[in-house]
């Protein structure tokens, strides 16, 4: 598969809300051949540009680097780390894992009590709540903990990029690599308008980075590239499944933060339906992007999310389907190559 | 200092109850090097022996090869995988990978319902077994081509130090295998008057069966079982467990022999090997059953500290197996006709 290395070094990158830069320098290695100019920001933002001496409209094409995580509130004296969650995360994706923690990035455990240990019914069937957890780094004391895991360090899940058969890949943080993945890749073409690039931080912990973004750099249109959630798994009804896996990217109407541009989602879907490429809509107004935020910047930005349908994000090991991957690039692609500056007159 | 690779490959292959054999080979490689004879039994045990001189009595260490897992139990509509376990907690379970063992190995993910969608009141909910499933990215018919009910899941293998501790699933009990090749190792250099039986046993986490049989058709005089314990972290109280770094624990209570026991003690100390005691009454070890086959068996529980048994994150400390690999060689060194005469009366 096309991308396929790209992908694997930026889900195998550390990038938890905060510290984003080895994905960052990942995608700035990645497209420095294809734009014209990179740009980081106070917020650690990576900004690209491209076809800067074309007129017309300004196109934005953004996906967000930051992943969910954890960071390290206390350590006690037998040298365990406490710890806060960074983003969204059900705490009962967390026992028994692995994680990466620090600048230090030494390995570590999320431990849990052993089974036989549990008094019956009381302790089994409760859940452990994720501020009595721990985090094993096999310190020695507090004092071996703290230069290893000094309070503030953040931990990411030390999850292996892995095929899991001919067309399925499983991994970590494909919320949003995946659209930092098709963003790179999308700058590899020439379009007749400029592109701006916004690589966001902080997306998880409440739209943050693609504020000063999208304020520096303020496009007429954007496209927000994400992973997003698919659900269709046992015991969730039809209708509550978000998208489903294998059925081409997901095209956000309406979520919990935006209702996306009505005639640029039109001509969106027609792009799809010319194309032949398949496409669904997001199905439950559930989750945030960074779009909502470009949309009020300044005067307003018209603005889209599309994203590759991803099963279980914000655990510790998610999973995607190739050809969700390749129709989401494709019908991004088709549809950028279909813009004209006689169309963008028509819609403002 | 440790055998790292071996260490690695050890615990990587997976052996759920019953299948055993998965580990013979990469036994047999490593302990042909030291053993006299070496054999696998029909029940999916294995043993080597190095024969003692004269060799008129003889020891078994017993470390179990099997490690806890999970079966396939159903299969849904789109492909899913339904799972049943009786050795794991179910609440480590979500958002891990696992290995199916079907035709061909394949791997999975235990998935849940993405916390976007999740509601307040079902996030204080403990999942249930039977509420979870894998996901191996096939359809129904892709997947019943690979795999049926009744196959085998165990975590995916996952080997990392941590720091100076060593971490992945099966370290219950390969750890206690890797000791007993590294005590063969060991004897090349030792003198020892009795034969060293090393039993490499099934289905210890299952019905104690390859303990209970092997013991039966290899007759030791004595033995001692090499397994794991838990060792203290924050949830698991000191008072109730051993400690990581310590040293081995020494079982301590009504299923173990008292002289064996003041024996393996005794070299401990003669040698300054530090270990910890580790009180009970009924040992949860091959020991239990080993003790009761026949007339009856001696036996001592050695135990290496490990936290988050049955977890795909177990840990141990490298110098803690490093321990009980000298005390268990230096007490086979030790054993002499007056220590066989206290165990027996007569020699």
């Amino acid at each position: 598969m096309e991308n396929i290395e790209l992908i694997q070094k930026l889900s195998n990158a550390f990038g938890v809300s905060g510290d984003e830069r080895e994905i960052a320098e990942i995608l700035r290695e990645e497209i420095k051949g294809d734009v014209e100019k990179i740009k980081f920001d106070a917020m650690g933002n990576l900004i690209a540009m491209k076809g800067l001496d074309k007129s017309g409209f300004k196109v934005m094409l953004n996906a967000h680097m930051d992943e969910v995580g954890l960071i390290v509130t206390s350590i006690d004296e037998k040298g365990f780390l406490s710890f806060k969650k960074v983003g969204g995360i059900d705490d009962r994706v967390l026992l028994g894992k692995r994680v990466i923690v620090g600048e230090s990035k030494i390995k570590g455990v999320i431990g849990a009590k052993a089974i036989h240990l549990q008094k019956k019914k009381d302790e089994v069937e409760k859940t452990v709540e994720s501020d009595t957890m721990t985090i094993d780094i096999g310190a020695k004391n507090k004092e071996e903990a703290e230069k290893f895991a000094p309070l503030g360090s953040l931990v990411a899940f030390d999850t292996k990029f892995e095929k899991l058969n001919e067309k399925y890949y499983i991994g970590k943080a494909f919320d949003d690599r995946l659209g930092c993945s098709i963003v790179a890749n999308l700058l590899k073409y020439n379009f007749n308008f400029p592109i701006i690039a916004l690589f966001s931080t902080q997306e998880e912990i409440g739209l943050r980075g693609v504020i000063t973004g999208a304020y520096q750099y303020t496009p007429d249109m954007s496209i927000t590239v994400e992973g997003t959630i698919s659900a269709d798994i046992p015991e969730v009804k039809e209708h509550l499944k978000c998208s489903k896996i294998g059925q081409g990217p997901v095209i956000t109407i309406k979520d919990r933060t935006l209702i996306t541009d009505h005639k640029l989602r039109e001509k969106l879907i027609y792009t799809a339906k010319k194309q032949n490429i398949p496409y669904q809509f997001k199905q439950v107004i559930a989750g945030g992007t960074d779009s909502s935020k470009i949309q009020l910047t300044k005067s307003g930005v018209r603005v889209l999310t599309v994203a590759v349908p991803v099963r279980y994000i914000h655990s510790p090991v998610s999973l995607f389907y190739q050809d969700d991957y390749e129709n989401t690039l494709k019908l991004l692609y088709e549809f950028l190559n279909s813009l004209k500056e006689e169309y963008y007159g028509t819609v403002n | 200092m440790a055998d790292y690779n071996l260490l690695e490959e050890l615990t990587n292959i997976s052996a759920f109850p019953g299948e055993e054999s998965n580990v013979h080979d990469l036994i047999k490689r490593e302990i042909l090097k030291y053993a006299d004879k070496i054999s696998s039994l029909k029940t999916g045990s294995m043993f080597a022996i190095k024969t003692g001189s004269p060799g008129k009595c003889s020891i078994m260490l017993d470390a179990h090869i099997d490690e806890v897992g999970a079966i396939v139990s159903g299969i849904t509509e789109e492909g899913f995988l339904r799972i049943q376990s009786n050795f794991i907690d179910p609440k480590i379970l979500p958002g891990s990978v696992i290995v199916v063992h079907g035709k061909k190995e394949i791997k999975g993910v235990i998935g849940i319902k993405p916390f976007h969608l999740t509601s307040q009141e079902d996030l204080k909910k403990a999942f249930r077994i039977q509420e979870l499933f894998v996901d191996c990215g096939l359809n129904k018919k892709e997947i019943e081509e690979i795999v049926s009910i009744g196959d085998s899941i165990t975590f995916s293998p996952s080997f990392s130090k941590v720091n100076e501790l060593v971490s992945n699933k099966a370290l219950d009990d390969r750890i206690g295998v890797y000791v007993i090749i590294e005590v063969f190792k060991r004897l090349k250099r030792i003198n020892h008057i009795i034969n060293v039986i090393g039993h490499f046993a099934c289905q210890e986490e299952f019905s104690a069966l390859g303990a209970i049989t092997s013991t039966y058709v290899l007759k030791p005089d004595f033995a001692i079982a090499i397994d794991v314990t838990h060792a203290s972290s924050p949830n698991v109280s000191e008072k109730h467990s051993s400690e990581l770094g310590k040293g081995p624990t020494v079982f301590i209570g009504p299923s173990v022999d008292r002289v064996l026991n003041k024996k393996i003690i005794d070299t401990a100390q003669k040698y300054g090997i530090p270990f910890q005691k580790e009180v009970g009454i009924v040992s949860q070890t091959d020991a239990t059953y080993i003790q009761i086959v026949e007339k009856g068996v001696p036996v001592g529980v050695v135990s290496v500290p490990l936290r988050y048994m049955h977890t795909p994150v177990e840990v141990v400390d490298p110098q803690d197996v490093e321990k009980t690999i000298n005390l268990l060689s230096l007490f086979i060194q030790e054993v002499d006709a007056s220590f066989l005469e206290a165990l027996y009366g007569e020699y």
